[in-house]
């Protein structure tokens, strides 16, 4: 039956609606990537959760520590100084990781893209369903975390946390395939994305409130930065009806907008990705 | 039924560095493939037979041009393409065939086929890289052996492996074609095109220069050993001839200072590197002098290579000084035979043939 047979057209430019196609297609590559990566973590389960937690409970016990004894004022904060931490630092560590994540795997795969077919795409979006992963278990220890500190839990949480989830995951995308984008482009800037990640992590409102900042420019800097929203959207959870979250529709804004900033980034890299690599 | 069909497809690359020169590794090539042919690539290294393979599997864009794939197709550019050291060798089976396309339902039905055709027996469940590299080249073939893909692609994956495994691999590319599916071979190994394929395509320097018969094309390949794009200004011809015995090599050389002495190298080596052969004329004190700056060299000898693909480096010098190094600037290729007139050319190891006895005493 010949007419069955799939028809697949080689041209110098991929049609939009073919790329959306193969992505959904190919579905199960992707599942297999994401297995092989969370496999090969959790062979050992009790490192592979270490590894998964490791980074935000570091930097989560060093920040803690030098405010403490630097007897810095914590009482800013709505919420418990440790819990709104924790939060920020689970937002904090999931961009870092999906963008990390995704310029490491365009190049530990750099084999992969010139020997074998599949969406590129792929290769940042594995790394993300993994951060996913690793961000429900950073999430699990925020709740136990409350618990203990006798936070009470509303019912909203969930709410929030989806919302909070929602905003982030699109910009932290977005992010990843313009530095892979980048990188594609100029394989020196590997050198500096981690240090500007690293930078935000004083440039976020991590442990500090933007409430208390005054400054103008600053406050446009948050109003518009979808990733300081998330960390807002997760804390304002624990209290539902101290609501601080007028910058929403900015938030949301921004971060679809990286998203279609990025996805269109990738899709021109893409076409030259298996010459340039 | 046509089932690839090519319409003048290039591809060019941007250099980097140099002021935006491109260089078109593909020239607005055109072919057509009907269903259950088995068709070979034959050309140099870098003539654009790789390139031609990724643009069909979907690797890389064309710069130009069409080409349109009726049916299921897998390509292999590598064997084991994505295996994971950690992983077990179940894994990476699975793993390996999601990465070339092939659905994990698929890959289930056939899995027990494919472990007992991998021959690893009980190191399936042992991570990868328990493996030796024999074991892991077999895991990778197998997933390949039991693809159920209309048309199979395949570059060059028999260069890698022992005689015993390039032979078993073989076999099975023939119950593929028993089996009337389409086969695109791309191989160095002339003697295997030609009992592959009936048909087969000689690329060079990017344009399809033959398309025909294999014994036609092979004969074709061999005669038109010229080099094209030199890309020197001293050495503006290079061609040459080689036999089963006997190559001859000839050089044009221009541009040089007239009545210098001029001083000429030539290597050649498998393709692992491993220099076979070293000429010059420094040896056997020959003096070399250009007359109007031009000099036209041929060199003769007698060889014992097996049939094969060798590259072949050019040094050129006067007054004692370096003109030019060339490294890989052409290929000599030895045309298939059956050395000590031996049935399986391949199983022969060695890329030197001798004069040799054995006797009981």
């Amino acid at each position: 039956m010949p007419s069955q047979k799939p028809i697949r057209v080689i041209r110098a430019k991929q049609p939009l609606s073919i790329w959306i196609k193969q992505l959904w297609q190919r579905r199960e590559t992707l599942w297999f990537f994401v297995w092989k990566d969370l496999k090969v973590q959790y062979q050992k389960p009790i490192f592979g959760l270490l590894w998964s937690v490791f980074q935000p409970l570091i930097y989560f016990a060093v920040i803690l520590s030098v405010i403490r004894f630097s007897g810095r004022t914590t009482s800013e904060t709505q919420l418990p100084f440790e819990l709104y931490l924790l939060c920020g630092l689970a937002i904090w560590n999931f961009t870092t990781s999906v963008i990390l994540g995704g310029i490491n795997s365009m190049q530990s795969n750099a084999g992969l893209i010139t020997k074998a077919s599949f969406p590129r795409l792929y290769l940042i979006l594995s790394p993300l369903i993994k951060s996913m992963f690793d961000l429900v278990i950073v999430l699990a220890i925020i709740v136990v975390t409350a618990m203990a500190m006798q936070v009470q839990i509303p019912l909203l949480f969930p709410v929030y946390l989806f919302l909070s989830i929602l905003l982030v995951l699109p910009v932290s995308f977005g992010f990843a395939c313009i530095s892979a984008a980048f990188i594609v482009w100029n394989r020196h800037f590997r050198h500096a994305v981690p240090i500007l990640l690293y930078a935000t992590l004083f440039v976020l409102p991590i442990f500090y409130s933007m409430d208390k900042i005054e400054n103008q420019w600053l406050r446009f800097f948050y109003h518009f930065n979808p990733i300081a929203g998330a960390m807002e959207v997760l804390r304002n959870g624990f209290n539902p009806f101290y609501w601080n979250l007028n910058p929403m529709l900015a938030w949301s804004a921004s971060s679809i907008f990286v998203l279609i900033v990025g996805t269109f980034f990738f899709r021109r890299t893409e076409q030259t990705l298996a010459d340039k690599i | 039924m046509t089932v690839i069909e090519v319409l003048s497809l290039s591809k060019s690359y941007q250099l980097k560095g140099s002021n935006f020169a491109r260089f078109d590794a593909l020239k607005n090539v055109s072919f057509s493939i009907t269903e259950g042919e088995s068709v070979g690539i034959i050309g140099h290294n870098g003539a654009g037979k790789s390139t031609l393979l990724k643009l069909l599997s979907d690797v890389a864009f064309p710069t130009s041009g069409e080409a349109k794939v009726v049916g299921t197709f897998a390509s292999l550019l590598e064997v084991g393409t994505g295996f994971h050291p950690d992983l077990s060798g179940r894994d990476n089976i699975f793993l390996n065939a999601s990465i070339i396309g092939i659905p994990k339902k698929e890959v289930g039905e056939e899995l027990e086929n494919i472990i007992s055709f991998s021959g690893v027996g009980k190191f399936i469940d042992e991570p990868l890289h328990t493996y030796s590299s024999g074991m892991k080249l077999r895991l990778a073939f197998s997933v390949l052996a039991h693809l159920k893909t209309d048309i199979i692609a395949l570059d060059e994956v028999l260069a890698v492996g022992d005689s015993m495994f390039q032979m078993k691999c073989m076999e099975r590319i023939f119950d593929f074609k028993k089996q009337g599916r389409t086969i695109l071979f791309v191989s160095h190994n002339l003697s295997a095109v030609k009992k592959l394929c009936e048909r087969t395509l000689v690329i060079e320097s990017g344009e399809i220069v033959f398309d025909g018969a294999s014994d036609l094309a092979i004969q074709f390949y061999l005669n038109n050993q010229k080099t094209s794009g030199l890309n020197n200004q001293f050495l503006k011809e290079l061609t040459n001839h080689c036999t089963t015995k006997n190559a001859t090599i000839n050089l044009n050389i221009e541009q040089l200072e007239s009545n210098v002495e001029f001083d000429f190298g030539l290597n050649i080596s498998d393709p692992s590197g491993n220099q076979l052969y070293h000429f010059s004329n420094r040896f056997i004190d020959q003096r070399l002098i250009p007359e109007n700056g031009k000099l036209n060299l041929k060199l003769d000898f007698n060889h014992s290579l097996k049939p094969g693909n060798y590259s072949v480096s050019i040094y050129l010098g006067q007054n004692h000084e370096e003109l030019a190094w060339m490294e890989n600037v052409t290929e000599l290729v030895v045309p298939p035979y059956n050395p000590y007139g031996f049935h399986n050319p391949d199983a022969i190891q060695s890329a030197m043939i001798a004069d040799f006895n054995i006797s009981t005493t």
